[in-house]
C-alpha cells in the first residue's frame, strides 16, 4: 500500500519536528539575555549549533538515499523526517538569527536557508500530486513508445500523400521536420508549443513559401481545410480526409508528449533549486561561522 | 526580399532531383531552429547559424555564430556572395546561383552526400531538464565554491594583510564589513569600517586595550592595569558593552551582568569591602544603609509645621505644605539645602525690638549678633532715639554735648539692655527655637556657641535616585516620607528598601516582573564606572 512521506510511522517526525519548534519558541520566550536577542547570547549559540548540526544532517540525506546496502532506517523514513525537520529549521533558525537582519553574509546564509526550504516545500507539494496526473496522461505507455506512435503517425501521413500532389508531401514532410517538442526549459514547464511549419501560399502566379506558427498543428489542419474545402475532385478529397484525421491524432499524441515532459520538468525542476543552493547555503554557513569567531 | 532556392535530392539510381521553392521576406535565415526559413537538421549547426540580407541590393551572409561561417572554405563573419560562392555550414553546401529575373538572391541546397551517410542530421527532441544542460553537481560545486570565496576567502585576505585590505575596501569586492552583524552604536559610529579598530588579532575576543586605545582617560579608575581593583583584569568590557546590537545599544541593562560577580564578591575579588550577595533587588537587596537619627544640630518638628490647621506665622496661622521650604535643584535630581533665610525666615522673624520689628539681627554668626545688638543698643542711647516707651530721663536733646559721665551711664545702660536682649534672642526666643545653644562662663561676646548645622542633602550615596523621576501622580511626598508624624528633627524620613519594593521588582527575569511593578535591573539605581561614586573612589584612593 503506497504511505505518503508526510503519513510516515503515522507523522511521528511531524511531532517531533513540532516538539522541535515548540521548544525553540519556548526557550526564546523566556530567555532574558540582557542586549537585544541575537545569535551571540547563551540561547543564540544553542539555537544555532543546533541549526547547523540540522542542517549537516538534512543534508545527509543525499549520501543515505544513495546509500543501497544501509540499514540506518529505511529512505522513505529518512525523506519524511528530512522534510518536517527541515520545516522546523526555519523556526529554530530565525529565533537564532534574533530577527535581526541586514546586508551581511549572515543574512545571506539565512536568505538562502528559506530558498532551499522553500524549493524543498514546493519540491513535496510536487510529489504529493504530479505522479498521478503523469501516469494518467501516460495511460500506461512509456515515453519511448508515444515518441514511437508518432514515428508511425508521421510514416503513415507520408504513405497517404505519396499519391497526392507534391505540395501535400512537402506541407507533411516540413511539419514533422518543424515540430519542436521541449528544447528549452520553458517550453517544458510553460507546456509551450513553439512548433513552425513552412507552407506555400498562393500570392498570384508564383507560390511563395513562409514559415508559419504551427501550435497544436492549428496552420496545418487550417491549411488542409481550406483544400478540402476547395477540393472537387473525390478521390483527393478522401485523401485529405484521412490527413485531416492522421493529424488531428499527432496533435493529440504531441499534446500529451509535451504534458509529459512538463509535468515530469515540474517534478525536477525545484531539485535544480534545492541541491545548488544547499550547497551554497553550506558555504555561507561556513562562512557565517568561520567570520564569527575571526572576529570574536 | 525574393528568394529562389533549389532543393537538390539524390533521386534514384544516382540521379539528382531538383525542386525550385520561391521564398519571399525579409532575410534568409539559416539554422537548426524550427523558426528558421532554411532549417539544416544538423547538430553541428547552431539554431540560428547565419542570415542573408540584402545591403545595397547586395546579398550579405552575415554569421550568426562567433566563429563565422565557411565561405569558399574560409572562415568568414560576413561575405558578400556572389554566383559560384560556396557556403558550407555543418553538412550542407549552399552554392549561389545568378538569381533569375524577379529575384535577388539564388542558390542551391544539398546535403554533402558523404556526411549524409553518417546520419548527423537526425535530432531526438530534448524533453528533460538533464538534457538541456540543467546539471545539480555542476551548479551545487559553483555556488558552493562561489560563496566560500566571496563570503569567506575574499574578506579573510584582508584580515592576513593591511594592504589587500586598504584595496578591497576601495573596491566592490567584499571585505570584511560583509561580516559585520548589526550596526555600531552611534558613538562608535565613527570608527566606520574599520573593523581592526576593536577586532585586532583574528580569532581572539576584543580585549580591553583595544577600549583603551580610546578610552584610557575617561575610565576612571574602574579598570585597574595594577589588577587590584573593583574588577578583575580579565574581566571584559565586552561583558558588558555589547556591540553591533539591533537595536543599537551599548551598555547591557540586566542584572545578571552584575550578579556574576556581586552573587558572591569575596569569591571573586577576595580584597573586596562589599560583603552583601546580591543578585536581584527585590530577592536579595540589603536595605539601606541609613543612620538611625539625624544629627543635624536642629530642633525641628515636622509635625507641627504640617499641622493640618495651620502653624502660627507672623500674618497668621499658614499651612504649610513640603514645597514651602523644600525646592527642588535644577535638574530635579536632589532638593536643594534649606537655607534659614529663604526658607524658614518668612515666618521665623529676627526681630528683637518690639519699637523698630524691621531691625534684624544677623543669621549665622552667633558672635556677631551679640557685638551688634551691643552695637545697636550703644547707638540708640547715645544718639537719642526717639522711643516712646524709652524710660525717661534717659532721653537728651538732639545735639546736646554728653559729659563724661552721662556717656558713661548711657553706655552702661546700653550694655545692660544688650545683654538682656543679646541672652533672650539665643536662649528664649528666636535661635533656641530652631538651634541648640550653649553658653560658658566667659561673659565675651562669643560666650554663646549654636551647636553646627549639617544637613544631609543625598542619603543613598551608592545609587543614583532622582526626585524628578520619582514624581508622578501616583506618588506624593508621604508615599516615601512620614514628615507629617515626626516630631524631631533627628528623625530620618527615608523610607525603608520594602516602600521602594511596593513599585519596583526585581530584575533578575524579567518576565516575572507583575504587571503593576517596574522592572529594576541594578543598573536602573547603580552605576558601574567611577564617577562620583563614593565607593568607587574610596577604592581608588585606598589603592
Amino acid at each position: 500500500m503506497h504511505q505518503s512521506v508526510l503519513a510516515f510511522g503515522r507523522s511521528r517526525y511531524l511531532w517531533v519536528a513540532l516538539a522541535v519548534s515548540a521548544a525553540a519558541v519556548a526557550a526564546y520566550a523566556l530567555d532574558s539575555p540582557g542586549v537585544p536577542p541575537n545569535g551571540g547570547t547563551g540561547l543564540g549559540y544553542t539555537l544555532g549549533i543546533l541549526g547547523a548540526v540540522l542542517i549537516l544532517w538534512l543534508m545527509s540525506f543525499g549520501i543515505r538515499k544513495r546509500a543501497y546496502a544501509s540499514r540506518a532506517g529505511t529512505v522513505q523514513g529518512w525523506l519524511s523526517a528530512h522534510v518536517y525537520l527541515g520545516v522546523s529549521l526555519l523556526v529554530v533558525v530565525t529565533l537564532h538569527t534574533g530577527f535581526q537582519v541586514g546586508w551581511n553574509v549572515h543574512t545571506l546564509a539565512y536568505v538562502l536557508l528559506w530558498i532551499v526550504v522553500a524549493s524543498g516545500v514546493f519540491g513535496v507539494l510536487v510529489y504529493l500530486r504530479y505522479p498521478r496526473l503523469l501516469s494518467n496522461n501516460r495511460g500506461s505507455q512509456t515515453k519511448d513508445q508515444l515518441l514511437g506512435d508518432l514515428a508511425d503517425l508521421d510514416a503513415r501521413c507520408l504513405r497517404v500523400t505519396a499519391g497526392m500532389p507534391a505540395e501535400f508531401g512537402e506541407a507533411l514532410l516540413a511539419n514533422r521536420d518543424r515540430t519542436l517538442l521541449g528544447g528549452t526549459a520553458f517550453a517544458l514547464l510553460a507546456g509551450q508549443d513553439r512548433s513552425q511549419i513552412l507552407l506555400p501560399a498562393t500570392g498570384g502566379a508564383t507560390v511563395l513559401y513562409q514559415a508559419l506558427p504551427n501550435p497544436d498543428q492549428a496552420a496545418l489542419l487550417d491549411w488542409l481545410g481550406q483544400r478540402l474545402a476547395a477540393s472537387s475532385d473525390g478521390g483527393l478529397s478522401r485523401q485529405l480526409q484521412e490527413l485531416l484525421s492522421l493529424v488531428g491524432a499527432r496533435r493529440t499524441l504531441l499534446a500529451r508528449l509535451r504534458r509529459d515532459a512538463q509535468l515530469k520538468a515540474w517534478l525536477e525542476v525545484w531539485l535544480y533549486v534545492h541541491v545548488p543552493f544547499s550547497f551554497g547555503l553550506l558555504a555561507a554557513l561556513i562562512a557565517h561561522v568561520v567570520s564569527v569567531f575571526i572576529y570574536w | 526580399m525574393r528568394v529562389l532556392i533549389r532543393f537538390l535530392r539524390a533521386g534514384p539510381a544516382g540521379a539528382v532531383e531538383q525542386k525550385d521553392k520561391l521564398y519571399d521576406g525579409e532575410s534568409v535565415t539559416l539554422g537548426r531552429a524550427t523558426d528558421q526559413v532554411v532549417q539544416l537538421k544538423d547538430r553541428r549547426v547552431a539554431l540560428a547559424h547565419a542570415q542573408i540580407i540584402l545591403r545595397n541590393g547586395q546579398p550579405v551572409l552575415i554569421s550568426r555564430v562567433p566563429g563565422g561561417v565557411l565561405v569558399n572554405g574560409t572562415l568568414q563573419r560576413e561575405a558578400r556572395l556572389r554566383a559560384g560562392d560556396v557556403v558550407t555550414l555543418g553538412a550542407n553546401v549552399l552554392r549561389i546561383l545568378q538569381p533569375p529575373a524577379g529575384c535577388e538572391l539564388a542558390f542551391s541546397f544539398e546535403l554533402d552526400p558523404d556526411a549524409r551517410s553518417q546520419g548527423v542530421a537526425l535530432e531526438l527532441p530534448r524533453l528533460r531538464l538533464a538534457e538541456l544542460g540543467f546539471a545539480k553537481r555542476r551548479w551545487s560545486w559553483g555556488l558552493f565554491l562561489g560563496m566560500l570565496l566571496l563570503s569567506l576567502a575574499i574578506p579573510s585576505a584582508g584580515v592576513r594583510s593591511p594592504q589587500i585590505q586598504e584595496r578591497l575596501r576601495a573596491s566592490l569586492l567584499p571585505d570584511d564589513h560583509w561580516w559585520s552583524p548589526g550596526p555600531l552604536s552611534r558613538v562608535h559610529e565613527v570608527l566606520g569600517t574599520q573593523c581592526e579598530a576593536c577586532h585586532q588579532k583574528p580569532f581572539q575576543r576584543v580585549r580591553n586595550d583595544a577600549c583603551l586605545t580610546c578610552h584610557a582617560a575617561n575610565l576612571h579608575q574602574h579598570w585597574p592595569q595594577s589588577g587590584s581593583g573593583a574588577v578583575a583584569p580579565e574581566e571584559r568590557c565586552a561583558s558588558c558593552h555589547a556591540e553591533h546590537q539591533e537595536p543599537a545599544t551599548l551598555v547591557r541593562q540586566d542584572s545578571a551582568v552584575c550578579a556574576n560577580c556581586h552573587g558572591d564578591l569575596k569569591a571573586r575579588a577576595p580584597a573586596t569591602l562589599i560583603t552583601a550577595r546580591v543578585t536581584d533587588f527585590a530577592a536579595d537587596h540589603p536595605g539601606f544603609d541609613l543612620p538611625v537619627s539625624e544629627e543635624s544640630g536642629l530642633r525641628f518638628p515636622h509635625d507641627l509645621h504640617l499641622a493640618k490647621d495651620g502653624v502660627r506665622s507672623p500674618v497668621g496661622d499658614t499651612v504649610l505644605g513640603c514645597q514651602d521650604c523644600h525646592a527642588l535643584e535644577p535638574g530635579g535630581a536632589r532638593f536643594r539645602p534649606v537655607q534659614m533665610q529663604r526658607d524658614c525666615g518668612q515666618c521665623h522673624l529676627l526681630d528683637f525690638d518690639s519699637a523698630y520689628p524691621e531691625r534684624t539681627v544677623p543669621h549665622g554668626d552667633a558672635t556677631a549678633v551679640s557685638e551688634f545688638l551691643l552695637d545697636y543698643y550703644s547707638r540708640r542711647y547715645l544718639e537719642a532715639y526717639a522711643d516712646p516707651r524709652a524710660v525717661p530721663g534717659t532721653a537728651r536733646r538732639a545735639g546736646q554735648q554728653l559729659a563724661a559721665p552721662e556717656r558713661e551711664r548711657l553706655l552702661r545702660t546700653a550694655r545692660e539692655q544688650a545683654a538682656i536682649v543679646t541672652q533672650d534672642l539665643f536662649e528664649r526666643r528666636s535661635c533656641a527655637q530652631c538651634h541648640e545653644v550653649t553658653r560658658d562662663a566667659s561673659g565675651a561676646p562669643d560666650q554663646w556657641q549654636i551647636r553646627p548645622v549639617k544637613l544631609s542633602s543625598a542619603w543613598l550615596k551608592g545609587a543614583a535616585f532622582s526626585h524628578a523621576a520619582h514624581s508622578t501622580a501616583l506618588t506624593r511626598c508621604e508615599t516615601c516620607h512620614a514628615a507629617v508624624d515626626s516630631k524631631a528633627a533627628s528623625d530620618v524620613l527615608l523610607p525603608d528598601i520594602a516602600t521602594c519594593r511596593e513599585c519596583h521588582a526585581g530584575g533578575g527575569d524579567a518576565h516575572a516582573t507583575p504587571p503593576d511593578r517596574i522592572t529594576s535591573t541594578c543598573i536602573l539605581c547603580h552605576g558601574f564606572h567611577g564617577g562620583d561614586n563614593p565607593l568607587w573612589q574610596a577604592r581608588a584612593a585606598a589603592r
